[in-house]
């Protein structure tokens, strides 16, 4: 997908660069901090992938925040319920994320008042879409992950780029740091039609085995399966790096 | 930051002339056909400039063979504050850029210079410019790189990338080996049909994905010292001995490696099944599973999950070798490159599979997805 933070000019530019200074401007003690060239994208490090089962849908992500190559939390949340049958997961630098949340989370509220319903995923997928395109030129750094379920219990995975290019699937989707291997683990790791428990036990090994290979996203998981029935959720959480499943069955 | 003004000069598609100001940045920009009448062009504005508008700071980029940027640096004196040494230091640099278009091999008919000067005095702190706080500097010149080549220029690499991708699994008494048999260049495929496996002793069979000449010839070179080998110890070599020499054969390539990335398969001489997995000089490691090209990344987290049995946070290290029979770790391999397939454009066509074990060496194929 279109990554316009590496977008690069086509030149053929071939730069050499010596730089003569007569006082050199010596770098303050603080600064013994490693610097590293990254990619914006790969300053806190995610992982998030949604997957479609027979009438639910399966939304996990990583636990890690990190600053570039520093671990700052262990429990950083990246998926957020934004009503009973959509979730959202984000991944990308941290602060666009809780920012888009934030967004998203208003305009959603005031489409409760006013429309007095909860909101389709096709119709919030088109409004994080627009949102990010409003930022064409000054993008938010995050890649959403959009799961919810329709009206006749149909489960929606939808994934965008950075400026809102909506990926529709009918299988999985990935976003974060560790796509590439999350795509090689799903692709080999899906069925379709599978029940809520296997979808879970699905997606928790895919996940964990594709973040295993990522050093910027990992610390265990979280992982949310909605079934159609609209009346269990299951909450899973993997902690630390043993894989023990702890679940929880929260009623709603 | 001072504003930056731009001068176009010599420009077929315009001319715009800005007045200079102090404190601005000017960016004077050259499309020319012709280096010399640019830099005639250049000379005349120089000399209309007046001498309260002398920069501080000169920014020149030059790009361009280094040979040619050795000239420029020669030209180039540590200024004082005088402002007409200044100007002596840009002519000798301006009449080494003329050189440099004379002694150029090739003449790009193109050519785009950039000359910056700033009349605004650097200071560490950017305070208000139009009071005097300005904390005492020094005229600092910075000299980067080149001639920007509008057009094409030719930059030949040694290398190349064939894509495909390589699996090797080892098990208690046998060792699969596999690859794809695709071979693609850019986004085109030169041939759906080549083998990237190489048999180099009875139980040593190398995998290699990466740039196609480099590992014919790393093979070429394996099965030359393989040989002397034989005539000399009257046996084959092991696969821990081949490994160690391919290692080796790597490294002597350090500063200019072989593209090649491998793994190693065989049985050892207690008849298990070994793997070694490598880097592109040379690194090795003895596992009982890897990947290696372009579908690598895709399909190691799947094989960690059906294969990594111990953890390797256990004491002691058990041995990685997998559990499996031969027909399921057969099946694994085929799944993984099927899914490969899926996600990865340079791996498709069709999957090779050698299988070695105590009655000798077997191959098998698979049709892959040919997309």
């Amino acid at each position: 997908m279109f990554d316009p933070s590496i977008a690069q000019a086509n030149s053929s530019l071939f730069t050499f660069t010596f730089s003569i200074r007569s006082s050199p401007h010596s770098l303050p003690d603080s600064a013994q901090t490693l610097l590293l060239l990254m990619s914006i994208f790969e300053y806190n490090g995610s992982a998030v992938v949604a997957m479609v089962g027979k009438n639910c849908f399966a939304i996990a992500s990583d636990r890690r925040l990190g600053v570039q190559l520093q671990t700052i939390a262990t429990d950083f949340q990246k998926i957020f319920q934004i009503h009973d049958r959509l979730f959202l997961g984000l991944s990308g630098l941290g602060t666009d994320m809780q920012t888009l949340y934030q967004r998203l989370v208003f305009r959603h509220k005031l489409y409760q008042l006013r429309e007095e319903r909860d909101m389709k995923p096709e119709t919030f997928a088109s409004i994080v879409s627009a949102i990010l395109y409003e930022k064409r030129f000054g993008p938010y750094f995050c890649q959403p992950v959009i799961a919810g379920l329709g009206d006749d219990d149909k489960p929606f995975i939808c994934t965008m780029d950075s400026i809102g290019a909506k990926e529709l699937a009918k299988d999985f989707v990935v976003a974060g740091t560790s796509s590439e291997s999350l795509y090689g683990a799903c692709e080999a790791m899906f069925k379709p039609n599978m029940e809520p428990e296997e979808l879970f036990e699905t997606v928790s090994q895919a996940l964990l085995a594709s973040v295993d290979r990522d050093c910027l996203a990992g610390w265990g998981g979280h992982v949310y399966v909605v079934k159609s029935s609209k009346e269990v959720t299951m909450l899973g959480e993997n902690w630390g790096m043993k894989e023990k499943l702890g679940r929880t069955i929260v009623a709603e | 930051m001072a504003e930056r003004r731009s001068i176009w000069m010599g420009c077929r598609d315009g001319r715009r002339c800005m007045i200079l100001g102090f404190n601005c940045v000017v960016e004077a920009h050259f499309v020319s056909m012709d280096l010399v009448l640019s830099l005639s062009i250049f000379w005349l504005f120089l000399m209309t400039m007046s001498v309260r508008y002398v920069p501080s700071d000169i920014t020149i980029e030059v790009s361009g063979a280094s040979f040619a940027l050795h000239k420029v640096m020669t030209a180039y004196e540590n200024l004082g504050a005088s402002s007409i040494k200044k100007w002596i230091a840009v002519f000798r640099v301006s009449r080494c850029i003329i050189l440099l278009r004379l002694s150029a091999a090739t003449v790009s008919p193109r050519r785009k210079i950039w000359v910056v000067f700033s009349s605004y005095q650097r200071s560490t702190y950017d305070l208000d410019r139009r009071n005097d706080r300005r904390i005492q500097t020094k005229s600092c010149l910075s000299m980067t790189g080149g001639i920007a080549m509008t057009k094409q220029q030719a930059t030949w690499s040694p290398y190349d990338f064939n894509g495909g991708t390589c699996v090797a699994i080892a098990g208690a008494d046998y060792c699969v080996i596999a690859a794809d048999t695709r071979m693609s260049t850019g986004y085109s495929i030169l041939t759906r049909d080549y083998s990237k496996i190489c048999k180099l002793a009875e139980k040593s069979v190398l995998a290699s994905s990466g740039f196609q000449a480099d590992v014919r010839a790393l093979q070429k070179q394996l099965a030359a010292k393989h040989l002397i080998y034989q005539h000399q110890h009257n046996k084959q070599m092991s696969c821990p001995g081949m490994a160690q020499l391919l290692s080796n054969t790597l490294y002597y390539k350090r500063f200019f490696p072989y593209y090649a990335f491998n793994v190693l398969g065989g049985l050892d001489s207690d008849g298990k099944g070994c793997v070694f997995t490598y880097d592109a000089v040379g690194s090795y490691e003895r596992v009982g599973y890897s990947s290696q090209g372009s579908g690598a990344k895709l399909i190691m987290p799947f094989l960690d999950n059906q294969l990594k049995s111990p953890s390797p946070l256990l004491l002691p290290a058990k041995d990685a070798v997998t559990p499996l029979s031969e027909i399921e770790a057969i099946d694994l391999v085929k799944t993984a490159f099927a899914s490969a397939t899926e996600r990865d454009i340079y791996t498709g066509d069709k999957l090779e599979i050698l299988i070695l074990n105590k009655e000798g060496i077997r191959q098998e194929y698979m049709e892959l997805r040919k997309d």
